[in-house]
C-alpha cells in the first residue's frame, strides 16, 4: 500500500528488489501479489526506507496503523432523537382528566387502585396535593396488596 | 413495526425521512457519514430559480413542501436574478442545517451521525441490514440509497484534479460508500463530452471577510454581483466539464458571478487564486470551499443506481430505493428533495404491499424523473446533466409548457392528477 501522500517521485520503483512497484494514474502502487515485504533482501522494506514522504507502507500492520491515524474511521455513531415533549401542566392535567374518566368506568378493584395511585402522582406533580399528602398515599400503595380487594 | 433505513443524510435523505414518516413508517433512521446533515447542501443555497420554482410548488401541492418552507425561512435573498436565471431564492448555508435537523427529528426520525455504512446483510432476496464501519449492524425493512455521487478522493484524483478538500471531508469521515454498490448492483457513470467520467462541481465558496468592503456591501444588498473578468483571464473551455450545465453559459466564463449565500458563492468550478485576485475587489480573497479551489473542485456522477420511475433500485434486493444524485444525473437541492421524497413514500408503500406511486408526466417532477431515467439509458444522455433550473431539461419544461410560476395552475395540475397532498396520506 502506498498512501495518497505519494508525491510520484519514483524512488521506490527503482529500488524495489522484486519489481512490485508500478506507476498508477496519480501515484505509484505496490502489487501485493508480488511484494515480499523485502523478506530476505533488506532488514526493513526498501520502499519504506527510500520514500522521502513516508508514503510506502508495504506491511499490512503498518498500513492499518496509517489508515487509522489518517482518518476518524470506525468511531461510534452519534445518535440524535427528538426529546419527548416537555410535561407542561396542561399535558399533565389532560392526563389526569383522562384517568378520572377511566376511573368512572372501571370496576375492577386492582385497576382502580392503580388508577388512583397514578392520579395522586399527577396531582402531586401539579401541586394540587402537598408533598406530605403524597408521601402518605405512596406509603399506603407501597404496602398495598391485592388481597385487600 | 416498519423500519425504513436511509443511507445518506443530504437533502434527498432528509426529504425521504419526512415522507417515510408521513406515510406511516414506525421507525425511520437517517445514517449520515459526517457530523452534519445536508452534505453538499451545506455549501449550496440556490432554490426556486427558473423551473425549480414550479417543482417546489408542485411538491408543496403534493404535500411535501416542508423543506422548501424551511429553505425559504432561511433565505438571505428572494427573487434574485442572475445571468440566465430568474426568481432565485438564496438560503443561508450557515443556518440551514440546524433547521433541517430539527425538522427531521420533530417528525420522529432518528439521525445517526458519523455512521458510515460499509457492509450489508441479505435474506431471501431482500436487504435485511446495513453494517456501520465500527461494526454496528442496523436492521431494516426497506432501505433508501441517498448516498450521493460526490468523491471519493481516489475518484477525484483519477478523473478530476485531485482531492481539493471539499465539504465532503472524505479523509476525516471516510469516503462516500454506495448502498447500491455494496448490494452488488452494477452502476452507471455520467460521462463528459470529451469521454471522461464524472463531472466537476460548478461553484466555489469565498470567505466574506477577505473581499473589499464596498463589494461586500453591494453583494449583500442585491444578493448577486456580476463583475466582468479582465480580458486575459476569460477561459471558455472550462465550462465543458461543469456538473451544473445551467451555469455553463458564456456569461459565466466572461464574468465573475457572485451570489450571497452566507458565504460568497463563486459560480465557477475553480480558478487559480492568483487570477481571482486580479479581479477588482477580490485582491485579498481566499477560498472557503473547496479549500484548494485554486486547482479544482469535487468530482460527481460516478455511481448512478439503475432504477424505475417509482425510484426502486433494479437488479438487486427488492426493498432498496434511491433518491438524490443516485437517482440520475439530476443536479440540485430541489431535484434531490423531489426524488428523495418519492423514494421515502414508495419505500413505505412497498412495506404496505401497495402499488408504488409514479408521478405523471403532467407534472414537472414526474416528467423529470421519467425523462432522466430514459435519457440515462443512452450514451448521449449520460453526457448531459438535468435540472429544473436550466440547460436541456428546462428547455424541455418550456417546450412541454410545464414551466409556470402561477400557484393556482400548479395546484390545479396536481389536483387533476388526483395527487393533492398525497405525501401526507398514511399508507401503512
Amino acid at each position: 500500500m502506498i498512501t495518497a501522500e505519494c508525491i510520484n517521485c519514483g524512488a521506490c520503483e527503482l529500488d524495489c528488489p522484486v519489481r512490485a512497484i508500478t506507476p498508477a494514474p496519480s501515484q505509484f502502487r505496490i502489487d501485493p501479489m508480488v511484494c515480499m515485504e523485502c523478506d530476505g533482501y533488506y532488514p526493513v522494506p526498501r520502499c519504506q526506507w527510500v520514500c522521502p514522504v513516508s508514503a510506502c507502507a508495504p506491511e499490512r500492520e503498518s498500513y492499518l496503523f496509517k489508515a487509522r491515524a489518517l482518518t476518524n474511521r470506525g468511531a461510534p455513531p452519534v445518535v440524535l432523537r427528538a426529546a419527548p415533549p416537555a410535561e407542561t401542566p396542561a399535558i399533565l392535567q389532560g392526563r389526569l382528566d383522562r384517568l378520572q374518566k377511566q376511573l368512572a368506568l372501571v370496576t375492577n378493584k386492582e385497576t382502580r387502585a392503580e388508577l388512583r395511585y397514578a392520579m395522586a402522582k399527577l396531582q402531586w406533580q401539579l401541586g394540587q396535593i402537598t408533598d406530605a399528602e403524597f408521601a402518605e398515599i405512596e406509603k399506603f400503595y407501597e404496602n398495598f396488596t391485592y388481597e385487600w380487594c | 413495526m416498519a423500519r425504513v433505513v436511509i443511507v445518506g443524510g443530504g437533502w434527498a435523505g432528509c426529504a425521504a425521512a419526512l415522507t417515510a414518516r408521513q406515510a406511516g413508517a414506525d421507525e425511520v433512521l437517517v445514517l449520515e457519514r459526517t457530523d452534519s446533515l445536508l452534505g453538499t447542501g451545506l455549501v449550496g443555497g440556490i432554490m426556486r430559480n427558473n423551473g425549480r420554482f414550479t417543482a417546489a410548488e408542485e411538491m408543496a401541492a403534493l404535500g411535501a413542501g416542508e423543506l422548501f418552507v424551511i429553505a425559504d425561512a432561511a433565505a438571505r435573498h428572494r427573487n434574485v436574478a442572475f445571468p440566465g436565471h430568474q426568481h432565485a431564492t438564496l438560503y443561508d448555508v450557515a443556518i440551514i442545517e440546524p433547521a433541517v435537523r430539527q425538522a427531521v427529528l420533530a417528525h420522529g426520525a432518528e439521525v445517526w451521525l458519523m455512521s458510515r455504512v460499509t457492509g450489508i446483510a441479505r435474506s431471501n432476496g431482500s436487504l435485511s441490514a446495513v453494517q456501520l464501519e465500527n461494526g454496528t449492524l442496523i436492521e431494516g425493512d426497506a432501505f433508501i440509497d441517498t448516498t450521493g455521487t460526490v468523491g471519493s478522493q481516489s475518484f477525484c484524483t483519477e478523473h478530476g484534479n485531485g482531492c481539493v478538500m471539499c465539504v465532503a471531508r472524505c479523509p476525516t469521515f471516510g469516503p462516500r460508500t454506495s448502498l447500491t454498490g455494496l448490494a452488488g448492483i452494477p452502476e452507471r457513470s455520467g460521462k463528459r463530452a470529451d469521454g471522461g467520467i464524472g463531472a466537476m462541481s460548478g461553484s466555489c465558496k469565498l470567505n466574506k471577510d477577505t473581499v473589499a468592503r464596498d463589494l461586500l456591501r453591494r453583494l449583500e444588498n442585491a444578493g448577486v454581483l456580476v463583475i466582468p473578468l479582465p480580458r486575459h483571464l476569460v477561459n471558455l473551455h472550462k465550462l465543458g466539464g461543469k456538473a451544473c450545465q445551467q451555469y455553463a453559459s458564456a456569461e459565466f466564463a466572461e464574468n465573475v458571478v457572485l451570489l450571497d449565500t452566507g458565504q460568497i458563492k463563486l459560480m465557477t468550478s475553480y480558478m487559480p487564486l492568483e487570477q481571482l485576485r486580479q479581479v477588482p475587489g477580490l485582491e485579498n480573497v481566499r477560498y472557503e470551499d473547496p479549500y484548494s479551489g485554486t486547482v479544482g473542485n469535487s468530482m460527481r456522477y460516478s455511481q448512478l443506481s439503475p432504477r424505475d420511475d417509482s425510484l426502486r433500485v433494479l437488479g438487486g434486493p427488492e426493498n432498496v430505493f434511491c433518491g438524490g444524485e443516485k437517482a440520475g444525473l439530476l443536479v440540485g437541492h430541489t431535484e434531490a428533495i423531489v426524488t428523495g421524497a418519492l423514494a421515502g413514500h414508495n419505500a413505505v408503500r412497498h412495506l404496505a404491499g401497495k402499488q408504488p406511486l409514479v408521478l405523471p408526466d403532467t407534472l414537472a417532477c414526474g416528467d423529470a424523473i421519467g425523462h432522466v431515467r430514459a435519457a440515462m439509458e443512452t450514451e448521449a444522455g449520460l453526457t448531459k446533466k438535468y435540472t429544473f433550473s436550466g440547460s436541456v431539461y428546462f428547455e424541455r419544461m418550456l417546450a412541454r409548457g410545464l414551466y409556470t410560476t402561477d400557484l393556482e395552475v400548479i395546484a390545479a395540475r396536481v389536483a387533476a392528477a388526483g395527487l393533492a397532498n398525497v405525501y401526507q396520506q398514511r399508507v401503512l
